[in-house]
């Protein structure tokens, strides 16, 4: 009997993948196994430090450190140095306003971050660094992230919550803050909340959602639009139509140059694309860090 | 409010047409949930306060383009519903004598009919005193002229009196009511018999009143059998010839001849050419040539209908006939140019018989002002009426779908 081969577009259509953690799971280990692909484990085993390079002993330095057998070779004391392994703490923070619920190809804004989320739960556990989710003050492991992934409740709008995003970012610990938004605010609280992220040296990531209909605000046969947050009904009509493209298009720019001009990382995330994509962008970034730093 | 043709108004149905939309397209409302609607500003949103108060103003619109549709169509007749007066008329002239009356009265009495005795001037007989106002009207003419101008339709009339030649020579307007002759011999009892039987022609039977007993009995069995005949004579061109010294007489026809067209709602060309460019080319219904050198022979044989104005003719009978032609001579003292033409043209049994006929126009200088009088008293001023308020719902309907597309653009 042939083994039945669940497809990510099959668990992403179904309902239940976003509120079993082992759905979940199952759904961000397929993705991470699609980043994986190429990659493969080293054939031969090292040391446990990774060797990176000589430095000439200067006293004080630690004895036991010194390389015996370049002394032997050379006469002079060398002192072999590894890289310094940091575990930085991640923090996952989903916007959980009711925009959120926007649906695009069978999907939601929500569902994408939760699935976002939990396949960078999976990379972040591979990298054995701490993980937090919102305002957790206490280190997750995998099952309990998920565990809270799943059971993210959203709220009518951003600034309902505004007090515990601001906790998420209270502690003086050095971390990174990767937030997933569609950035619909009234007053730029997201952007200052983010601002005061940034200011305090975390290093922060932000993923914009949107999906195509919705920046093209192409939605045929559809005469209203309902507002997910506030509940309000409008007609539909070219002007709508228009003020929307000029206002993705504006907002777009206008995100891109806040963030750039406060060192925040930005990636724009298409709901059409496939979360893959977002996570390449992701490490992208990480590995643009890491060089800067 | 009446209507001319009732059986139109189930187009008011028509008007739910919109009604019925509205709710189809309401019933047809897709929403799309989407995330916020924050970057609305304030004016979009009272816009939609705005389209909804516009779609109400369109619906109006529409109900109302089929409204006026439909009224059009059902021809309304805006008189008020007390002057229609479903009763039997009996026209009474001043000087019937006091014995006839009498008679007539117990048999209509005994017999409890529904008549009203009306004189001259449409006002009512006492009949109990027996007492007549002496009025200044002329002839029946004037009576029902009266008739029309205030709206009054009975079921029928009955005109009862002893006439001359010159009271009984106009016709009376169209009516939509029968009309009966009851006329008793005057002096010339000759002439009465002959008018009589013109009048009654229709009936196909003289009546020589001399009892108030066959009188009454007549008022009553010929009412409701008799109805004017219904025009039905179309004209596409009617062609004024005349001579250069007849031009003040053109002018007072080409006026008269379009008050006509226009009584009778006709979409009919008055043309006014000189009579020396008459040629093989020029051909319509009816030539009107005005001048008396003018051969009649030459053309009529390209027009339907062939009447001349001729200082020539001087009858002294009412109407005389011969094979071919018929003499009319009005007098130009009391008889409107607009009526007479409207009666040559259409009233005249000349005209059935295809006959030409030779016409005497009254013309005088006064005639503008006789015509202004004229319209304010006969059947003329309610046509016009008519054609003026059609005139106005069609501009209304113009204004109201072009309301409506503005509407429609500023809804999109």
């Amino acid at each position: 009997m042939a083994a039945s081969i669940i497809s990510i577009q099959q668990l992403l259509v179904n309902p239940n993948t976003f509120a079993i953690p082992k759905q979940l799971q199952l759904l961000a280990q397929k993705t991470i196994t699609q980043l994986n692909v190429g990659m493969h484990a080293a054939k031969k085993l090292h040391n446990n430090f990774e060797f990176n390079q000589f430095k000439s002993y200067t006293p004080g330095d630690d004895l036991r450190l010194v390389d015996w057998k370049t002394f032997g070779k050379t006469k002079k004391l060398y002192i072999k140095q590894a890289p310094k392994i940091n575990n930085i703490s991640v923090h996952l923070i989903p916007d959980v306003s009711k925009s959120m619920l926007y649906e695009e190809g069978g999907i939601s804004k929500i569902n994408f971050t939760i699935y976002l989320f939990a396949s960078l739960c999976n990379l972040v556990m591979q990298q054995q660094d701490d993980l937090f989710f919102f305002n957790t003050k206490k280190k997750l492991n995998l099952k309990e992230a998920l565990h809270f992934l799943t059971r993210t409740k959203l709220v009518n709008k951003w600034t309902n919550n505004q007090q515990q995003y601001y906790q998420s970012i209270n502690n003086n610990k050095k971390k990174l803050i990767i937030y997933c938004s569609d950035f619909y605010e009234y007053n730029n609280e997201m952007i200052e909340w983010l601002n005061l992220a940034a200011v305090r040296k975390n290093e922060v990531i932000v993923f914009y959602i949107t999906g195509k209909q919705e920046r093209d605000f192409d939605f045929k046969n559809a005469n209203h639009i309902k507002d997910l947050e506030t509940g309000q009904t409008t007609i539909l009509n070219k002007q709508i139509k228009e003020s929307a493209k000029t206002y993705f298009q504006n907002r777009k720019n206008y995100l891109k140059n806040v963030f750039t001009k406060n060192k925040i990382n930005y990636v724009e995330l298409s709901m059409n694309e496939l979360p893959v994509n977002a996570l390449s962008k992701f490490l992208l970034i990480r590995s643009k860090i890491a060089n800067v730093i | 409010m009446l209507f001319d043709n009732p059986k139109w108004l189930w187009l008011l149905l028509a008007a739910l047409i919109p009604l019925l939309i509205h709710l189809i397209k309401k019933g047809n409302r897709s929403v799309i949930n989407v995330g916020s609607l924050q970057w609305l500003k304030h004016k979009e949103y009272q816009q939609n306060h705005k389209i909804k108060f516009e779609q109400f103003w369109l619906w109006l619109v529409r109900t109302l383009i089929f409204l006026l549709v439909t009224f059009i169509v059902a021809k309304p007749t805006f008189i008020n519903i007390e002057k229609i007066n479903k009763q039997h008329l009996l026209l009474v002239k001043n000087d019937i004598p006091t014995e006839v009356i009498v008679n007539v009265m117990d048999t209509i009495n005994t017999n409890n009919w529904n008549v009203k005795w009306l004189d001259w001037d449409l006002q009512k007989v006492d009949l109990e005193n027996e007492h007549f106002e002496k009025t200044e009207a002329i002839h029946p003419y004037e009576a029902f002229e009266l008739l029309a101008f205030k709206n009054i339709k009975p079921k029928s009339v009955s005109v009862l009196g002893s006439f001359n030649e010159h009271q009984l020579k106009g016709e009376i307007p169209v009516t939509d009511y029968s009309v009966n002759w009851i006329l008793l011999p005057n002096k010339n009892e000759s002439i009465a018999s002959e008018l009589a039987t013109i009048k009654t022609q229709n009936l196909n039977k003289t009546i020589a009143i001399q009892q108030g007993e066959y009188l009454a009995k007549t008022i009553i069995t010929d009412m409701d059998t008799e109805h004017l005949p219904d025009i039905n004579f179309s004209l596409d061109t009617i062609i004024i010839a005349y001579e250069k010294d007849k031009l003040q007489i053109v002018e007072v026809c080409y006026a008269a001849l379009k008050a006509v067209v226009e009584y009778q709602k006709m979409a009919t060309k008055v043309i006014k050419v000189q009579a020396e460019n008459i040629n093989q080319n020029v051909k319509g219904d009816v030539l009107f040539l005005v001048g008396d050198s003018l051969d009649t022979k030459l053309v009529s044989k390209r027009f339907t209908k062939v009447f001349q104005y001729t200082t020539a003719i001087n009858t002294n009978s009412f109407i005389s006939k011969n094979s071919e032609n018929v003499y009319f001579n009005f007098d130009a003292e009391r008889d409107k140019v607009p009526d007479l033409i409207n009666e040559m043209l259409f009233k005249n049994d000349a005209i059935d018989k295809k006959y030409n006929a030779l016409v005497s126009l009254p013309i005088n200088s006064l005639f503008f002002s006789n015509f202004d009088n004229a319209k304010q008293a006969s059947g003329f001023i309610n046509i016009s009426k008519m054609v003026d308020l059609m005139q106005y719902i069609i501009a209304i309907i113009l204004l109201l779908i072009l309301v409506e597309r503005m509407l429609c653009r500023f809804g999109n």
